[in-house]
């Protein structure tokens, strides 16, 4: 017995060894010891990852999860396409030229660190699956491939990514990528390459469930059995969950249909934020809208305003770009960047079609994420409210609400807001006679007093209950849902009978939402005194300007 | 009486005459020098012994009444400097003990607050930003609403809609109505279409859109975008019940008609993915 035990631990670190040997890409070891044989780890340009010569701080940590997959090996191996397509130097066609390929994981590859998980669990849309791992049919999407869209449970990703977090310290990925390997048996007309065309889908940072610090992710097909591959997809999905932008092209259910149309939902939306909160949103006092909590929201690529810029930049501080091109996830009601070739042609970027490029305010994120350059002023304000005239108040505070588009902004979140508060007293000044200055004498004049203060932001999210969502849900259930019943089915699921929740799920990828809205507290000792304030930010880089003047009145 | 007397009586009364002419003609003078400078009286502002700075600190007790003349302590009383004095000092002192700081900054504009479409001849780049970094209260959504319709930029007109969409849902109505009707710029019709309120296909708002289906000055986008809209609140109207879009077929034009059946028939741009 006692020879047989020696035996086994003493065959363990050959096996161990063995394993390091046999694939140069399991180097767990080094990264997370706890996590051998399960965890792989390379850079973007494809170094094998090293304590003793990597400061692993300096990386961006892209964390990939199998679902679906029944064997380790396919699934590292079709993980492995996923970092060579998003990383490879091809080059590309832009205006006659030939320019080396300019997307954002190719050019920054030495600064990203792939790293995957292997766990076994059943095949997509069983309920044994990794993470929850299924697929749904979009309404979005129902003309387009079919409306089959992948999905996963963002509660079982994120916990796991919190038990690798524990398991393995230093790791800390800003994006968990669930990779997904679609059956063989969904093969179309049994032919290789040819499945069931699926969706992939990512979580936007600033929509997310707390209280995970990973709540990234997205899903995608595995390589072998996509035809799309992920040259496009992982890199287009990630522009999602790592940079944090929206997708610039219009969703054909929402042809003609304006952002704003959409507000008539608000107080569903806010509903977990409080009574008083809906309340005083729909009497136009503290107003949100769910335009701007979807499509204006720490999102650097469109706005729902052409000019998102509202304040002046300081001097030598870039600011916002306008956005003049109308269209992006809705056909109305929001703007991108207007990019035009010398044929005035549109030109295409990564988040708008399939060409690999990136637009102007593209470059500039990614060029600050990545350290190159300082950020742009978060010039995205507007004293939201109240809006003017006189406040019933009994109290010596007030609260100013401040709508800003770059309080959840993925790499420069406003850190500070700055409140100038302004009122007119009356004080006492010399006076004289323009015809006998050398009498002087006092007289009463009124002059502007003006006090600031700085304020941290305050995190609050939203939860999308779907119990009260339930009604939205239907309503666009049924405002989506064709006539007829020839919608395509697949795994016995139809298009009419997707769930309201899983609609929603399907137009926000996620359970909530952080709001792009900051309350602020401040004093109106007075009655019958009139108040004028207004804001400016500090994003731990660069202050923007301020905003113009709102006025608050104190009644009683 | 002797001739001396005669005329010492004589100097006595047009001594009399000529003080009271002085005092009259004193009186007079009085009377044109105030009426005349009195209504020029103004602040001196060269004269102003003060900055922000040293405001403050008079009004936080620092330093305190040096300004004061023995002419105003005539008609204004100690007890009423005292208590203006000690009213602004207690004001600032909420603000002071709440962790504020007294900063310089430039006085209020009245007229630009008010969105006074007056200063679009000169300011309207201020007036732009008043409207792009504020909300419009209540009684300047008129203002709003004129420069909407008479700014020379685009960029302003646009700011100008989306103040008056960002009112309370039905409040900017008839003036995004108008807009609509006015406006010849097919975005800010669009953006002002976009902001009308529309719940129910009884209120007046549906009405009013379906009204604007039978304007042949409508293009075939806003056309179909007013017939979506209308779909949308029917839907919300009736919780999603599709039984109400015969009878709003009815009411609409044959081809908004097409528009809506266009959408519930939903088609895509196959080459958008994800």
């Amino acid at each position: 017995m006692r020879k047989s035990f020696d035996f086994k631990m003493g065959l363990l670190p050959v096996i161990i060894a063995t394993t390091a040997l046999l694939s140069t890409y399991s180097n767990a070891e080094v990264f997370c010891p706890a996590a051998v044989g399960l965890m792989t780890c390379k850079t973007g340009d494809g170094l094998v990852c090293d304590d003793e010569t990597m400061d692993f701080s300096d990386f961006k940590m892209i964390v990939t999860l199998a679902a679906g997959y029944q064997d380790q090996t396919t699934f590292e191996t079709e993980a492995e396409y996923l970092r060579l397509d998003t990383t490879a130097s091809d080059t590309i066609e832009r205006n006659g030229v030939t320019i080396d390929n300019p997307l954002w994981s190719n050019r920054y590859k030495e600064r990203l660190m792939y790293i995957t998980y292997w766990e076994h669990g059943g095949i997509v849309a069983y309920p044994d699956a990794n993470y929850g791992a299924t697929i749904y049919q979009d309404p979005l999407r129902l003309d387009f491939f079919a409306g089959i869209s992948l999905k996963s449970d963002s509660g079982l990703v994120d916990a796991k990514a919190d038990e690798l977090k524990v398991l393995c310290p230093g790791l800390a990925p800003v994006t968990v990528n669930v990779l997904f390997e679609i059956p063989d048996d969904w093969l179309v007309g049994g032919t290789p390459g040819a499945t069931v065309p699926v969706s992939s889908n990512a979580q936007l940072p600033t929509t997310a469930r707390p209280p995970y610090e990973v709540r990234r992710h997205y899903g995608l097909s595995n390589i072998a059995n996509n035809s799309l591959g992920f040259g496009y997809i992982g890199q287009h999905e990630m522009g999602h969950s790592v940079i944090g932008w929206i997708d610039e092209y219009s969703e054909g259910a929402l042809t003609l249909l304006s952002a704003t149309d959409f507000d008539i939902f608000t107080p569903l939306f806010i509903f977990d934020q409080g009574i008083d909160v809906v309340l005083l949103s729909t009497l136009g006092i503290y107003p949100m809208r769910v335009s701007q909590i979807m499509m204006s929201n720490g999102v650097d690529n469109i706005s729902t305003v052409p000019y998102p810029g509202r304040v002046d930049a300081p001097a030598g501080v870039q600011g916002s770009e306008d956005y003049l091109r109308e269209g992006a996830f809705f056909a109305r009601g929001v703007f991108q960047y207007d990019e035009v070739d010398e044929n005035d042609q549109v030109v295409d970027n990564i988040m708008l079609g399939r060409s690999h490029t990136h637009s102007p305010p593209q470059i500039r994120v990614i060029e600050h994420a990545f350290g190159e350059t300082t950020a742009r002023a978060n010039d995205r304000i507007v004293n939201a409210g109240p809006p003017g005239g006189f406040i019933f108040s009994g109290s010596a505070d007030y609260d100013i609400m401040i709508y800003d588009e770059d309080k959840n902004h993925t790499f420069h979140p406003t850190t500070q807001y700055d409140v100038e508060v302004q009122w007119s007293q009356i004080v006492i000044v010399t006076c004289r006679m323009p015809s006998w200055p050398y009498w002087s004498y006092l007289c009463f004049d009124t002059v502007d007093l003006s006090v600031t203060k700085s304020f941290t932001p305050t995190e609050s999210l939203t939860t999308l209950d779907h119990n009260v969502l339930t009604p939205v849900g239907e309503a666009l259930l049924t405002f989506f849902c064709d006539i007829t019943d020839d919608s395509f089915e697949i795994l016995g699921l139809g298009f009419c009978e997707t769930e309201a929740d899983e609609l929603i799920e399907s137009l926000f990828h996620s359970g909530g939402s952080y709001l792009p809205y900051q309350r602020v507290s401040i004093p109106t000792p007075l009655p019958l005194t009139g108040y004028r304030w207004r804001v400016r930010t500090y994003n731990g880089e660069v202050y923007s300007g301020w905003t113009n003047q709102s006025g608050l009145n104190r009644f009683l | 009486m002797n001739k001396i007397q005669t005329i010492g009586a004589l100097a006595d009364k047009w001594r009399a005459k000529i003080l009271r002419a002085a005092v009259l003609a004193g009186l007079i003078y009085t009377g044109f020098f105030i009426y005349f400078t009195a209504s020029s009286i103004t602040p001196n502002t060269d004269n102003k012994t003060f900055n922000i700075t040293s405001l403050v600190e008079r009004i936080a007790g620092v330093k305190d009444y040096e300004m004061l003349t023995s002419t105003f302590r005539d008609y204004a009383s100690e007890e009423e400097i005292a208590t203006l004095e000690e009213k602004n000092r207690q004001h600032l002192q909420v603000f002071l003990e709440d962790g504020w700081t007294v900063v310089e900054s430039e006085p209020h504009d009245p007229a630009l607050m008010a969105l006074d479409p007056a200063l679009l001849a000169e300011r309207e780049t201020e007036l732009r930003q008043q409207l792009e970094t504020t909300r419009v209260s209540e009684e300047s959504i008129q203002n709003a609403a004129d420069i909407a319709l008479n700014a020379q930029e685009h960029r302003t007109r646009m700011a100008a809609i989306e103040s008056i969409g960002h009112r309370r849902y039905s409040e900017g109505g008839e003036y995004l109505m108008t807009i609509f009707e006015t406006s010849s710029d097919a975005s800010e019709r669009s953006k002002a279409l976009g902001f009308v309120y529309l719940d129910s296909l009884n209120s007046t708002e549906a009405d009013w859109a379906i009204g604007q289906l039978y304007n042949t000055q409508v293009t075939t986008d806003l056309s179909k975008q007013i017939a979506n809209k209308l779909l949308l609140a029917g839907m919300v109207e009736n919780n999603g019940d599709r039984s109400f879009i015969p009878s709003l077929m009815e009411r609409i034009p044959e081809q908004s008609q097409l528009a809506i059946e266009e959408l519930l028939a939903y088609t895509r741009d196959r080459n958008l993915i994800d």
